[in-house]
């Protein structure tokens, strides 16, 4: 028997779309939900497994929608299928993903295979937590970079995060390392480091490194 | 009350007859062929040097006709469409228009030495123009103006149909194949390649909604399979129409008995016809012919053989005219007669001729319309955004998310409920609105505290229930929220949550852990703004 599958995205298009692909995948798409409301309206005794965005938008996200259906039903496999590069990105306080996750990068998804295998192990019991990804920075170093990309300058950084001006700077420099981003006088080093934050949130692909 | 007060359809009289279609160009052209026919039965009578210069006078009378229309529609016609003239206007319209014409074509043929120089003629024409004209112009308005207003029911009915029926779609789950069917025909792979989302979303994009087509012959056959053979009216406008040809052909005796009997013809072919009229469509359309037919037989040689001593075969002329006025009036006078006598029937009969599948038909196109744009919108935004961040730099475009409120059309309780409506599905919530109403600036800044305090409870505090007090104190609107999760996270640090909350309260907020281990998260809110 196909596995049953729920597919939720804020985006009608995106949705449409993954319900389209995987159905064309021999899965069996038994229903769509545009957020979090219309999720937690959805039987979900025929559904094996949830592929849920991670950004729904205003209220609770992906994974606090995966926690919550987990209660609802136990062996509910979850997918989160996203742009962003690792859950940091998408907030200051995201939880962990509930055991038995796979977590799908979209833009790493050079094909559809990666999602139809992510389905399957997640349909089966058998996700590896591994396959989560985490860009390699740290939680203070995404905080900051947050703010860097909202138009913030260093001292209001400082202010925000409670921290002295000097800390901000030596973040963001460790940042600019890890990030393998390249100071030089040809471009900004705070819209480079911004643009960076965008790109691992999958907002666009085209980065000052990749370029 | 006056008669043009009478109500037709929901309209006035006064309003169709005197409204936008009075003397429409429509009606002038309509006249040509009446016009034509007038004159034929002298072209057909005349020595053939005789025919230019009655085909010039016919032209210069029809010239003439139109050149009062012209005259009436920039002086007491000219506010029409907006304050419609009285009845009597438009008749006297008519009567001088018509009046006219015979003059200009009495004294036309008198002047061209082809009338039998005979001047009775001229005054003749004059009456009869003037009769005709002040029956046939209102009743020209009336007609154009009866079917635009059958059609527009008629129209405004589909269009509620149609939207019923694609809501139907929408429910039934109909809409969702369509749209999935239009994403597999366009073959789009989820991508952020500005080209390819543009391209697709040029393919997508929809023509116009397909138009709702003018349907006369609906309306024409409505009204002639309810109110067949008005042979009274019929009898009495043709009469009018035919005197003058007769008279003048036939000397005003023969003329006079010829049309009489004639008259008493058609009122009695018609009166039979209407009692036979068989029911079906295509059946009754059938019988209008046939009856059409022998009235015109009976009143054209049959009449001719009996009253006119010209050999047989001069009345041609009043056969062709026969064939044009016979049918054109009934129809006429059916419509008019069905809209005041039956109107609802006929609109009944008219929605039951729209058909269930050129609905379904209709309703798909229209989702189809609507999907397209859905579709196409959704690749554009897409695409200017994956654009806008390509081209000038990731900070832009997150401004230009920033600067696109999505709150700009809610009012304040909408605001909140836009916030609270997503969590309540995870948590138990209760809200106590303040006393009195809040700004928009409030509201804002109370779905953001709402959302963080929300947040925290449910993701660190794992709580099932959360409290949410909004009152007013003097200056101010304090936000108090209760949960019962594990309380205050110890290891949580400052960050975007806590610098929101700062933000929206001007630094007066706090979060404490209560004795029974639930949270409690205090916020005021200054609203200086508006």
């Amino acid at each position: 028997m196909p596995l049953r599958v729920l597919v939720v995205d804020d985006d009608q298009f995106a949705r449409t779309a993954i319900s389209a692909a995987l159905a064309g995948q021999g899965f069996d798409v038994r229903s769509t939900a545009a957020g979090v409301v219309e999720t937690m309206d959805v039987d979900l005794t025929g559904i094996d497994v949830a592929v849920l965005d991670l950004d729904l938008g205003e209220g609770p996200n992906g994974i606090d929608l995966a926690h919550a259906l987990r209660r609802r039903q136990p062996n509910v496999g979850i997918v989160i299928l996203t742009s962003f590069s690792d859950t940091r990105l998408l907030a200051s306080s995201v939880r962990d993903l509930p055991p038995n996750s796979s977590y799908v990068v979209k833009q790493s998804m050079s094909d559809i295979g990666i999602l139809v295998e992510a389905v399957k192990a997640t349909g089966t019991q058998e996700a590896d937590p591994a396959t989560i990804p985490k860009v390699p920075l740290t939680d203070a170093q995404i905080e900051t970079l947050r703010l860097v990309a909202y138009g913030l300058s260093n001292s209001e950084i400082a202010r925000v995060r409670v921290v002295s001006k000097k800390s901000v700077e030596q973040t963001i420099k460790r940042a600019t390392i890890a990030l393998g981003i390249e100071v030089s006088d040809e471009f900004n080093q705070r819209v480079s480091l911004a643009r960076a934050f965008f790109s691992l949130t999958g907002a666009t692909r085209h980065t000052h490194a990749n370029r | 009350m006056r008669i043009g007060d009478l109500e037709v359809l929901g309209l006035t009289l006064r309003q169709l007859i005197g409204g936008r279609w009075a003397v429409s160009w429509v009606l002038y052209l309509i006249n040509l062929p009446l016009n034509f026919l007038g004159m034929s039965s002298h072209i057909v009578d005349a020595r053939s040097a005789d025919v230019l210069p009655w085909v010039l006078v016919w032209a210069i009378g029809y010239v003439a006709f139109g050149v009062i229309l012209l005259a009436a529609n920039l002086t007491v016609l000219r506010n029409r469409r907006t304050t419609p003239v009285a009845v009597g206007v438009v008749v006297a319209v008519g009567a001088i228009a018509g009046g006219f014409r015979g003059l200009t074509v009495g004294i036309g043929a008198d002047v061209a030495g082809i009338s039998g120089g005979d001047l009775s003629l001229i005054a003749v024409r004059v009456i009869t123009g003037t009769a005709l004209g002040m029956v046939l112009v209102p009743l020209g308005a009336l007609f154009l103006a009866l079917i635009n207003e059958y059609n527009r029911q008629r129209s405004a009915l589909i269009g509620e149909l149609t939207a019923l029926e694609a809501t139907r779609m929408r429910a039934e789950g109909a809409s969702d194949l369509l749209r999935q069917t239009l994403i597999e025909q366009l073959a789009v792979k989820i991508s952020t390649d500005s080209d390819s989302l543009r391209s697709a979303s040029h393919q997508v994009w929809p023509g116009d909604s397909p138009r709702e087509r003018v349907r006369w012959g609906n309306v024409v056959m409505t009204s002639l399979l309810h109110n067949p053979f008005p042979g009274t009216a019929v009898a009495v406008v043709w009469s009018v129409s035919a005197l003058l040809t007769l008279t003048a052909a036939i000397g005003p005796v023969r003329g006079t008995l010829q049309v009489a009997a004639s008259a008493l013809a058609i009122w009695w072919i018609f009166r039979l016809a209407r009692h036979l009229m068989p029911s079906g469509r295509l059946t009754g359309l059938l019988w209008f012919v046939v009856v059409m037919l022998a009235t015109i037989i009976v009143t054209g040689p049959v009449a001719s053989l009996i009253f006119d001593p010209r050999p047989v075969g001069s009345g041609t002329a009043l056969i062709l005219a026969n064939a044009f006025w016979l049918p054109l009036f009934t129809i006429l006078i059916s419509i008019c007669i069905g809209a005041v006598r039956s109107s609802e029937l006929v609109l009944q009969n008219l929605q039951t001729m729209v058909r269930k599948d050129e609905i379904a038909a209709r309703a798909a196109a229209r989702e189809t319309v609507r999907l397209k744009r859905e579709v196409a919108e959704s690749l554009h935004s897409l695409q200017s955004r994956v654009y806008a961040a390509r081209a000038q730099g990731s900070e832009q475009a997150f401004l230009a998310d920033l600067v696109s409120d999505p709150d700009a059309s809610l009012s304040p309780e909408e605001i909140l409920q836009s916030v609270i409506d997503p969590w309540a599905s995870l948590i138990e919530i209760d809200v106590q609105l303040p006393s009195t109403p809040m700004s928009l600036g409030e509201a804002r800044s109370v779905k953001r505290v709402i959302q963080e305090g929300l947040a925290n409870a449910y993701r660190h505090g794992g709580a099932s229930q959360s409290s949410i007090g909004i009152a007013r104190e003097a200056t101010a609107l304090v936000v108090e929220m209760i949960d019962n999760g594990v309380g205050k996270d110890p290891h949580s640090r400052p960050g975007l949550g806590s610098a929101i909350l700062e933000e929206v309260s001007d630094g007066q907020w706090s979060v404490h852990t209560l004795p029974d281990g639930g949270c409690l998260l205090v916020a005021r809110i200054n609203d200086q703004l508006d």
